[in-house]
């Protein structure tokens, strides 16, 4: 047989054909080659009656100005140019100058009348479906810190991510894909720690899909390539690796951990075979990836992150994240920076709700949106904003939140959050809650302690739960 | 006690009925309180100020806590309306108003006001005054000082056995009577091949050599076990092996986290030292003396052993630390705290840092203890070296016979040391009395004495660790010695010997061992002699029949070995040991890139190395101890294996099972390479030699006959796929590299294998004859090789196929006598492989023109295109005046960002070509011919420097001919990564092969 390197592409490129693989598999199963532990990743019910089943994040990486998109400030356009009028607090830049107004248009949008900037048109329109919480509020003033306690509760500690407490506490409804996959995380502000399990266990860590630095049309999963030269050829290697693993594991006293390993191999052989399709775009519709705005310019990159997302959970991934980093942090050259950063997201996240709605995946799909913090009301020198942890916006969509809802709200001038503050640990303590679980009492026992996500704190904000 | 008195005292002065008054008043007194101000308090200020939340340390619904105040001091002072706080808050003061969100109406606080100056009386509660702190009397309860980890060590006689042939050690008669005592016997000796196997990746990290397996095979001699201890205690990578374990536990890294991730350039001298120490088997107490306060010790005079004191300390520096922290007062006592905490870890397995905000909840560990170790480290300077200009304290020192000098990373004490003052809760706005430095009390005594040495106590703390009457020192240090052998400590909580940690199993044992220890000089190599020479040690991790499982199910009674999955350093370095790739040096630094010196923007020096699966350094072939350690960067396939937590002290590995461990061993480009390596080192053997061979090497032990049939028949099978009927013929038949291909290839004018290339004085050198020295290319401006070659698996003898990397800027390889190019007059062919790194809209590849002449004549490289909206990178090529510049936006003529691409385009014989990848993507007709002066092809950018390549440029040939379709299409098969088979096709079989037993179970344990 002559060997094209053509057909070898063809074979490999999506990994392997799907229908022989499934066929080995099957194969393999009735061989009886049994699961021999439980998996981590096993589906476990939470404490009680959840809401929401999984969690789309999307994370604006840099901090998105809440007084430029969603919490308008009509104050500053009347004192533009006037000197803030109370001491300010401890900030990141040292050229602060004075009160800004917002470059953009607010208008109302849906039933629920929220205004919403010219930033984000499309995202307007779902307006009825997304519960702002307008008085969020950190401690941290710079990106490292606020980043890992948005991911993990913690600006100063090593801890597990808000991804991988879930899958801990829920498992993963596919036995076949990660239970916490994370696309374009970020490479700086803690990078890898914001998807890491910490002291959870390995299982429960982020699978990263690529990098921030790497475009989404040539993103993958790591090593998941196979590289075998047909799928035939992998299974008769695994079957030789298999063979020696369960005569080594029956020669030996039980140790789970032998089991553990060769299923290992199993699970892996496929994901091999279930990722490539998971994460294949093209088939969706034409129409649809438009929808998101792949391949329709700015939106490109985004889009496909937004509609892998939904294919994600729609298999029944746990939680995923989408990353736009680095891009938010316009301490200059705000309105050239928010407008492109904005045309790169607002459709495909409009697209995304209008999807997951469409076919009943909202209900259960809890939608966040994320920044670090936000931007100071006034100018970091001529046409900047530096960041502003003491008051800030989030939003929520699906899962159980109420639509067309505003919570909580800043000053008069959008620098601290005043009524009804929402701090990262109670935002913690709300996504589980609307998971089904008792932030307390979800918790891990290491070095001789019980730890949660939120510590020692957290409220959970029962004003937005629908 | 002071407020008993108080009232007693009022008591006696006062008269009978006055007395009577005075009850009935205070009757009255309650009423109101709790009639009007016990609702007042729990509705308006309990919620923040209760049992769910202490806001300032303060609570109102107890009066104790009343009494007591918060952070600012008290709140409440009976009759003073002006000294009461809460009075001031709830009226509102410059200090804010309370509560902060609604103020109280008028009626309710003067019901406040009326209170307070009613004498503020709480039912149940004498007096207003704050009660007196309830430790009184001694610090510590008579429990707390009979906890087992602070006694001296005791002198253990060796307990009798029954069993008296078993034991080969003093320990074993330890592990044997308490398995007798339980009716449990130790299980069968491990086979000696199984034990030699073992005994080196515990000693080495490695698995033994074939001829090491060969030599203690065949050696009957009664020594032979312990001379094979005594080389491998010898050979130096035993320090790498137990160096890691050190490592570990100090939570090394070379980059500070947190925001910035600031680097640590010198860390690697810290980890060399280690390394150094446990081969030259420093005594362990200098060894904790010299990390503690190396800088402290007095100045030898020799130039290396002072450097190596001043070395040590950076034990202390190579923490994480957040140095983008606003409050830089916070910053510094954050760092201290996580020496301190450590320290604390390391050293002694006491969990000190849970005492910062509150006395330690389990140990005897009062917080005042650990502000006094903590102002022992605030007295020495870690940060802002002004006199080095440098983020950390960095001194240079002047090496002899030198004239460069040599910076290390240390730290320096203060001019003038200064205790801290307890911080309330751990704030340190919040001051309590003054913490002198000194030692925990618990084991240095109550009543020892202050420091009161000029300096910030460093020494005088290293050398109370290092002492014999701490009893936890050397406890601490032999139990992780166990435990890294046997796999679980004596006592089990290898980082926690207090009251919340686990007690030690075999107590007497800890005690013998460390008293050992101590009587052999603190020698660590000593300590490895008598746990691995013993027959604890030598049993079989099988236990037969044994009822072991029954009764001690937990093996902590040791009645057998356990298994032990290797570490992600030993999984990493066995695969390249056994595939003959892995690079011995030791020592130095591979930390240079990815480290950005001078980010003005944000003024510090940051480590960012982007994507960490391309960091160059990950690559190396180097022990796994040797490869850069950056927080939060770390290289993705130690982390995929359980590699030490970077950020904290980490006494035992967590060890995870993972599909994506399995899709790395599978599938990864490194084990691919090692496993295609190991197919290469093995070649010139019989089938079933090679399998023998390969058992060997990963496994240590020979194939059996099912093993033989199961692997024969996986070949054979798969080389029946590929046709391959007689392995040798069809080797002879294939040329044998790509060089040899290129160079049999008709018409080649000129040839750059790249990876041949060696600089001397700028001068690029070839040993390929093809390349004749009169066309020798100059490296101008720098240009660097890229290790990732264009074309796999044609290494040079570093085992490297690098290409050469190029800055984007204005690097390249200049070759300025073209006169070969006179054979290629009626037609031409230029080929090379690029990887762009950047989106650059024109990446200048390769070109010819002639400056002096101001004449251009053709160029090639990367373009971006729109396709569909996303920006994509095509090839571009140009011929001036015969068509320009043309490019192709079809999927076939696209290529990838970092990504080898093959490139071959032609002029003559009536058109212009361009193949990408093997496939022709554009053609236009043409009767050009080509044109040229008398200079200078260039690669990497124009001799002008006025375009440029980001990325790298390898396997450059030009010839004098149009290149037909099929040999375009062969060459970058055979270039291309995998295509190797088209060369070897067996040995595509056997990397398959290879590459199996590195998933084997057998492979990643050691029994």
């Amino acid at each position: 047989m002559v060997f094209s390197r053509r057909s070898m592409l063809q074979a490999s490129a999506c990994g392997f054909g799907h229908t022989a693989l499934m066929a080995m598999l099957q194969e393999t199963v009735r061989a009886g080659e049994s699961a021999a532990t439980e998996s981590p990743l096993a589906v476990k019910a939470p404490h009680f009656k959840p809401r929401a089943k999984q969690v789309i994040f999307l994370f604006m990486h840099g901090g998105v100005s809440h007084v430029d998109t969603f919490d308008p400030k009509p104050k500053l356009d009347e004192m533009h140019g006037q000197p803030l009028p109370f001491k300010q607090p401890l900030q990141f830049s040292s050229d602060l100058r004075n009160l800004l107004k917002s470059p953009w248009n607010f208008q109302q949008y849906g039933k629920s009348g929220l205004p919403v900037s010219d930033l984000f048109p499309h995202i307007a329109q779902q307006i009825d479906d997304i519960c702002l919480v307008r008085s969020m509020k950190v401690e941290q003033v710079d990106h490292g810190g606020a980043i890992l306690q948005l991911h993990t509760g913690s600006a100063v500690f090593p801890r597990p991510s808000l991804g991988s407490w879930v899958v801990y506490g829920l498992g993963s409804e596919n036995q076949d894909l990660p239970g916490f996959v994370t696309l374009l995380p970020p490479t700086i502000h803690g990078a890898d720690q914001n998807a890491a399990a910490g002291f959870l266990p390995a299982a429960y860590q982020g699978t990263p899909v690529g990098n921030a630095l790497v475009p989404m049309y040539r993103a993958q999963i790591r090593d998941l390539k196979p590289a075998q030269r047909s799928p035939e050829i992998q299974r008769r290697q695994l079957d030789l690796i298999q063979q020696a693993n369960r005569r080594h594991r029956d020669r030996a006293d039980r140790d789970t951990r032998l089991d553990a390993r060769i299923e290992s191999f199993e699970l892996a052989f496929r994901m091999q075979m279930s990722a490539p399709e998971a994460v294949d775009l093209s088939q969706e519709s034409a129409t649809m990836r438009e929808s998101y705005g792949i391949e329709q310019g700015p939106a490109d990159n985004f889009g496909r992150q937004c509609l892998l997302a939904r294919r994600l959970v729609e298999r029944g991934v746990r939680f995923v994240q989408c990353s736009h980093s680095y891009k938010w942090d316009q301490h200059g050259g705000l309105f050239a920076g928010h407008t492109t950063n904005a045309k790169e997201v607002d459709q495909p996240i409009a697209a995304l709700l209008a999807d997951l709605k469409q076919r009943g995946l909202l209900d259960e799909t809890l939608v966040v949106f994320g920044t670090e913090f936000g931007r100071t009301p006034m100018a970091e020198g001529k046409d900047g904003r530096d960041h502003n942890p003491y008051g800030f916006t989030m939003w929520l969509a699906g899962g159980g939140v109420k639509g067309g809802h505003a919570y909580g709200a800043t000053d008069e001038f959008g620098y601290h959050a005043v009524q009804d503050i929402v701090t990262m640990y109670d935002l913690h303590a709300t996504i589980l809650h609307l998971l089904g679980f008792d932030h307390e009492r979800l918790t891990y026992r290491y070095a001789g302690r019980d730890f949660r996500l939120t510590d020692v704190h957290g409220k959970v904000i029962q004003d937005i739960l629908a | 006690m002071r407020n008993f008195l108080l009232v007693f005292c009022l008591f006696l002065a006062l008269a009978p009925h006055e007395t009577l008054v005075a009850e009935e008043t205070r009757a009255a007194k309650e009423r109101f309180f709790e009639n009007k101000i016990r609702p007042l308090l729990l509705a308006r200020c309990v919620k923040c100020h209760g049992p769910e939340e202490e806001e300032a340390g303060l609570r109102l619904d107890q009066a104790e806590r009343l009494f007591r105040g918060g952070e600012s001091g008290r709140v409440v002072v009976a009759g003073d309306l002006d000294k009461s706080r809460l009075i001031q808050l709830v009226r509102g003061s410059d200090d804010g108003t309370m509560p902060p969100s609604d103020r109280l109406p008028v009626e309710e606080i003067a019901l406040l006001e009326r209170w307070v100056e009613d004498g503020a009386i709480w039912p149940g509660y004498e007096g207003t005054d704050p009660l007196p702190d309830k430790k009184t009397g001694p610090l510590f309860s008579d429990e707390q000082k009979a906890f087992w980890a602070f006694q001296p060590l005791a002198v253990q006689a060796l307990p009798a056995v029954e069993n008296s042939h078993w034991s080969r050690e003093p320990v074993d008669r330890f592990v044997l009577a308490a398995q007798e005592a339980v009716q449990l016997g130790p299980a069968a000796a491990a086979d000696r091949l199984i034990w030699l196997r073992r005994l080196s990746f515990d000693l080495t990290g490695l698995p033994p050599t074939q001829e090491a397996i060969a030599r203690f095979s065949s050696d009957a001699s009664p020594d032979a076990a312990s001379r094979l201890v005594d080389r491998l205690l010898a050979a130096p990578a035993y320090g790498e092996r137990w160096g890691r374990h050190w490592l570990d536990n100090v939570r090394f890294a070379e980059s500070a986290g947190h925001d910035g991730n600031n680097g640590y350039l010198y860390a690697w001298r810290y980890r060399d030292y280690v390394i150094d120490s446990f081969n030259r088997d420093r005594p362990y107490d200098q060894f904790i003396v010299e990390q503690i306060a190396g800088d402290l010790l007095p100045q030898t005079g020799q130039f290396e052993r002072d450097l190596e004191q001043a070395v040590a300390t950076g034990f202390l520096q190579v923490g994480p630390k957040p140095v983008v922290m606003r409050d830089k007062r916070q910053m510094l006592l954050d760092i201290a705290d996580e020496q301190v905490s450590t320290l604390g870890v390391t050293f002694l397995a006491m969990t000190i840092g849970c005492a910062r905000c509150h006395d330690h909840k389990f140990d005897p560990i009062p917080t005042q203890d650990y502000y006094s170790l903590t102002g022992i480290f605030t007295s020495t300077h870690v940060m802002f070296d002004d006199a080095a200009d440098s983020m950390w304290i960095e001194p240079e020192f002047e090496v002899p016979g030198a004239e460069e000098k040599l910076r290390v990373m240390s730290v320096k004490d203060f001019a003038e040391p200064k205790n801290l003052a307890v911080h309330l809760r751990g704030n340190y706005r919040t001051l309590g009395e003054e913490a002198p430095r000194r030692f925990l009390q618990i084991l240095a005594g109550e009543d020892h004495a202050p420091i009161e040495s000029p300096g910030s106590g460093r020494l005088e703390l290293a050398h109370w660790i290092a002492t014999e009457e701490n009893p936890l020192t050397a406890r601490v240090l032999v139990n992780r010695l166990w435990q890294n052998h046997f796999g679980t400590g004596i006592v089990p909580s290898a980082d926690d010997f207090g009251v919340r940690g686990q007690r030690p199993t075999h107590p007497e044992l800890l005690d013998w061992l460390s008293s050992e220890f101590l009587r052999r000089g603190w020698s660590i190599k000593a300590l490895h002699r008598i746990l691995v020479q013993s027959a604890s040690y030598a049993q079989a991790v099988s236990t037969g029949d044994s009822s072991g499982p029954k009764i001690d199910p937990e093996n902590q009674l040791l009645w057998h070995m356990p298994r032990r999955r290797l570490a992600a350093e030993e999984i990493r370095d066995a695969i390249l040991f056994t595939s003959d790739t892995l690079d011995r040096s030791m020592g130095g630094t591979l930390f240079t890139s990815g480290y950005n010196f001078n980010r003005p923007e944000v003024g510090l020096s940051v480590v960012d190395i982007g994507i960490a699966d391309d960091y160059q350094p990950f690559k190396e072939l180097r022990r796994s101890i040797y490869l850069p350690v950056i927080r939060n960067q770390m290289n993705p396939m130690l982390t995929l294996f359980n590699t030490a937590n970077e950020h904290i002290p980490v006494t035992k590995r967590a060890e995870g099972t993972v599909a994506p461990q399995a899709l790395f061993l599978m599938n990864s480009r490194f084990s691919r390479t090692a496993a295609w390596q190991l197919a290469l080192v093995t070649r010139k053997k019989p089938a079933e030699q090679r399998i023998r061979e390969i058992f060997l090497r990963l496994l240590s032990r020979e194939p059996n006959t099912v093993e033989f049939a199961e692997g024969l028949a996986y070949i054979n099978r798969y080389r029946a796929d590929l046709g391959i009927t007689d392995n040798e013929k069809s080797v002879a038949a294939l040329p044998t590299s790509y060089a040899n291909m290129i160079q049999a290839t008709p018409g080649l004018l000129v040839y750059y294998p790249l990876h041949d290339l060696r600089t001397v004085e700028g001068v690029a050198e070839t040993t390929n004859a093809v390349q004749p020295q009169a066309h020798a290319g100059r490296f101008v401006n720098g240009a660097t090789f890229d290790l990732d070659g264009a074309v796999a698996h044609e290494l040079n003898q570093d085992g490297q196929d690098p290409g050469i990397q190029l800055n984007g800027t204005n690097q390249r390889i200049q070759i300025d006598d073209v006169s070969f190019l006179d054979a290629a007059r009626a037609a031409i062919s230029v080929e090379y492989w690029i990887k762009p790194n950047a989106m650059t809209r024109l990446n200048y590849a390769i070109g010819l023109d002639d400056l002096a002449a101001g004449q251009r004549y053709w160029k090639s490289g990367t373009h971006v295109v729109d396709v569909n909206g996303v920006s994509r990178l095509t090839i571009f090529h140009e011929v001036f005046g015969h068509g320009g510049y043309r490019f192709a936006t079809t999927e076939n003529a696209l290529v990838e960002l970092d990504t080898w691409s093959h490139v071959v385009f032609t002029l003559g014989e009536g058109h212009r070509q361009l193949f990408v990848n093997g496939e022709l993507v554009d053609e236009m007709a043409t009767a050009a011919q080509p044109t040229f002066g008398t200079s200078s092809l260039t690669f990497g950018s124009r001799a002008d420097d006025s375009e440029w390549l980001a990325g790298g440029i390898d396997e450059v040939a030009i010839y004098g001919s149009v290149l037909d379709e099929r040999t375009v299409r062969n060459h970058f098969m055979v270039g291309k990564n995998r295509s190797a088979e088209a060369v070897e096709p067996d040995l595509v079989v056997w990397q398959s092969y290879c590459q199996a037993l590195f998933c084997m179970n057998e492979f990643l344990f050691v029994e």
